[in-house]
């Protein structure tokens, strides 16, 4: 699925997901807390972490709507960094 | 009154008259655009007269209520200018509203017709018993066909004490109350707040609140008296907040401190640029001067206006650019042509630098709550001098400037995202959680989030969930904590010191 760096930044921003409750990849991120300013947050942290850069299409609420679209998004920039 | 030679703010000027004024004055400029297009103010004009003769058809009065909860589009602002001319009541509601609240509001505000998003008429119905509700796709259908063969009702008779909008903010109590809004105190509000800001025909204003909010709805009106460009923005994401402002070369950013730190935090993803912003005006809550300062940085040229207010007079004071330097902790001086100052427990005026309640008089203060004469009573009370003062229950103090100094408040009021609340609001909620014996909410303060603590059999991640249910976003708290018993002081109510050391002990 994902590594664990990713869930580990992205639980601070879902207070409505118990720390024993699973993340799944379907798991809806504005169902579990996620609002306006921890979107931006967590934008401005996955780029620092993972030294990526979100393109502008990439800048909308689908993008951050589940944790599975997110991680996808997120690993299509590694790839292309790396390759 | 701050002694600016200006020519004075109208008391007895109607809702509608600024629009058709900026019509006669500008009929070819940009009066409002939203996510799908932009009208003239001779479009938008010609779309609130077609409103007009759509209530009219469907047998709305003078004095009848008219709900929408609606994203604010360019069709609730020929909505809310219609319904002015028509002589009848907006009641714009959020779009976060929950059920909960909502039935609440139908049930006090007893509106006329309601008006929602197509796909919430049978949610709405559900709730809203007798009263016709209509989906925006149709009745918006109905408004342009009237438009299209210029049906122009006979001009309704509108004074400037009848009401415009009733404003639901949440009050001390449980339920949302509503503030009064007639037409004369809305214009003399817009234009005093005008003559500080100093709108002009070429400022574009980037507006990312909701017209439902007063802060969001006087911007229309204070866009139309300065024959500016309105930009609704608040269906969009806010991931494009930056993008966007450049784009519509917005040079107005009304903000709040969480959206201020949301622009900054964008910012900080990209170099500096020109922008065409020219100033960023806050309210809700104090701006840190970090998140003031990187405003600037990002946006060069740019100025931060401090204001200070709420919906029982709109606003209280705006703290001009110039005095920044000389004042810096000043929430600003009261708006031209009104009063305020602290006052001591018998209404007195205290002295420069004297903490009391603050107290506002002047045209703007508006007559009441809807409904709500005992809440009414205790706010609004007669000024010695003749009109009404209003108690704001904010404490604070003036200088020998006469600047205000915002220092508290004396009940359970705060502002959490720039949106007012109480705790109590939010314990009804969480009491209304199965499972939950009984709540309390601790309100935010510099190093500690919004939080509640319950007591009962449930988990505090469901809980949250729970109160997301029924509480607008803003209103629901970060944190939740559910204890064994909730600590009390010794006459019985909440210790909230007692729980802020229970938050402290926890997250350490």
């Amino acid at each position: 699925m994902w590594d664990d760096r990713f869930e580990q930044i992205l639980r601070p921003f879902l207070p409505f997901l118990p720390p024993q409750e699973e993340l799944t990849p379907e798991s809806d991120l504005k169902d579990l807390g996620l609002d306006s300013l921890g979107t931006v947050q967590l934008l401005g942290t996955l780029e620092e972490d993972y030294q990526v850069r979100f393109r502008d299409s990439a800048l909308t609420m689908d993008t951050f709507r589940t944790a599975g679209v997110l991680w996808d998004t997120l690993r299509g920039m590694l790839q292309s960094t790396a390759g | 009154m701050n002694g600016q030679p200006t020519v004075p703010a109208r008391t007895d000027a109607r809702v509608h008259d600024l629009l058709d004024e900026a019509t006669a004055e500008r009929p070819d400029a940009w009066a409002v655009s939203d996510g799908t297009g932009r009208w003239t103010y001779r479009e938008l004009a010609a779309h609130s007269h077609a409103v007009d003769a759509w209530l009219r058809a469907a047998g709305v009065g003078h004095g009848d209520r008219v709900l929408v909860q609606l994203p604010s589009t360019r069709e609730l602002v020929a909505l809310l200018y219609g319904t002015a001319r028509r002589g009848a009541v907006l009641v714009p509601v959020n779009t976060g509203m929950k059920d909960y609240h909502l039935r609440a509001v139908v049930e006090n505000a007893e509106p006329a017709l309601i008006v929602v998003t197509d796909p919430a008429v049978e949610r709405i119905g559900a709730l809203a018993g007798e009263v016709p509700v209509r989906g925006l796709g149709p009745a918006w259908e109905e408004i342009t066909a009237l438009g299209g063969r210029e049906v122009r009702p006979p001009e309704a008779q509108v004074d400037a004490d009848d009401i415009a909008v009733l404003v639901y903010t949440s009050g001390s109590t449980a339920a949302p109350k509503a503030v009064i809004c007639p037409h004369g105190r809305m214009v003399f509000a817009t234009e005093a707040i005008g003559l500080e800001l100093g709108y002009r025909p070429d400022d574009v204003v980037f507006c990312r609140f909701p017209i439902s909010w007063d802060y969001g709805l006087y911007k229309v009106l204070l866009t139309a008296a300065g024959r500016s460009e309105l930009v609704l923005a608040d269906g969009e994401s806010d991931l494009v907040l930056l993008r966007r402002i450049r784009e519509t070369g917005a040079t107005i950013v009304p903000i709040v401190p969480s959206l201020a730190t949301m622009i900054c935090a964008l910012a900080a993803r990209e170099p500096a640029r020109e922008s065409r912003v020219r100033l960023f005006t806050n309210t809700g809550a104090a701006l840190p001067k970090s998140t003031a300062d990187a405003l600037r940085a990002a946006f060069p040229g740019a100025e931060v206006v401090v204001q200070f207010g709420q919906t029982e007079c709109k606003r209280v004071s705006v703290l001009p650019p110039a005095f920044q330097d000389a004042k810096p902790h000043s929430v600003g001086r009261p708006l031209p042509g009104t009063r305020a100052f602290a006052v001591d427990d018998e209404g007195r005026p205290l002295p420069p630098w004297q903490t009391g309640e603050i107290v506002v008089e002047g045209p703007h203060v508006m007559p009441g709550y809807w409904r709500a004469p005992e809440q009414t009573a205790r706010a609004f009370r007669p000024a010695p001098g003749g009109g009404l003062r209003l108690h704001t229950g904010d404490f604070g103090h003036v200088d020998e400037d006469g600047f205000l100094y915002y220092e508290g408040r004396r009940d359970d009021m705060f502002k959490h995202k720039g949106v007012r609340m109480s705790t109590t609001e939010i314990e009804a909620a969480a009491t209304d959680v199965p499972g939950v014996r009984a709540a309390a909410v601790l309100p935010p303060a510099e190093d500690r989030p919004l939080a509640v603590f319950a007591e009962g059999d449930i988990d505090p991640h469901t809980l949250l969930k729970e109160l997301s249910l029924r509480l607008e976003p803003a209103k629901v708290p970060a944190v939740s904590r559910v204890v064994d018993e909730l600590p009390l002081t010794p006459h019985g109510k909440h210790d909230r010191k007692a729980l802020a050391r229970l938050l402290e002990g926890a997250t350490a």
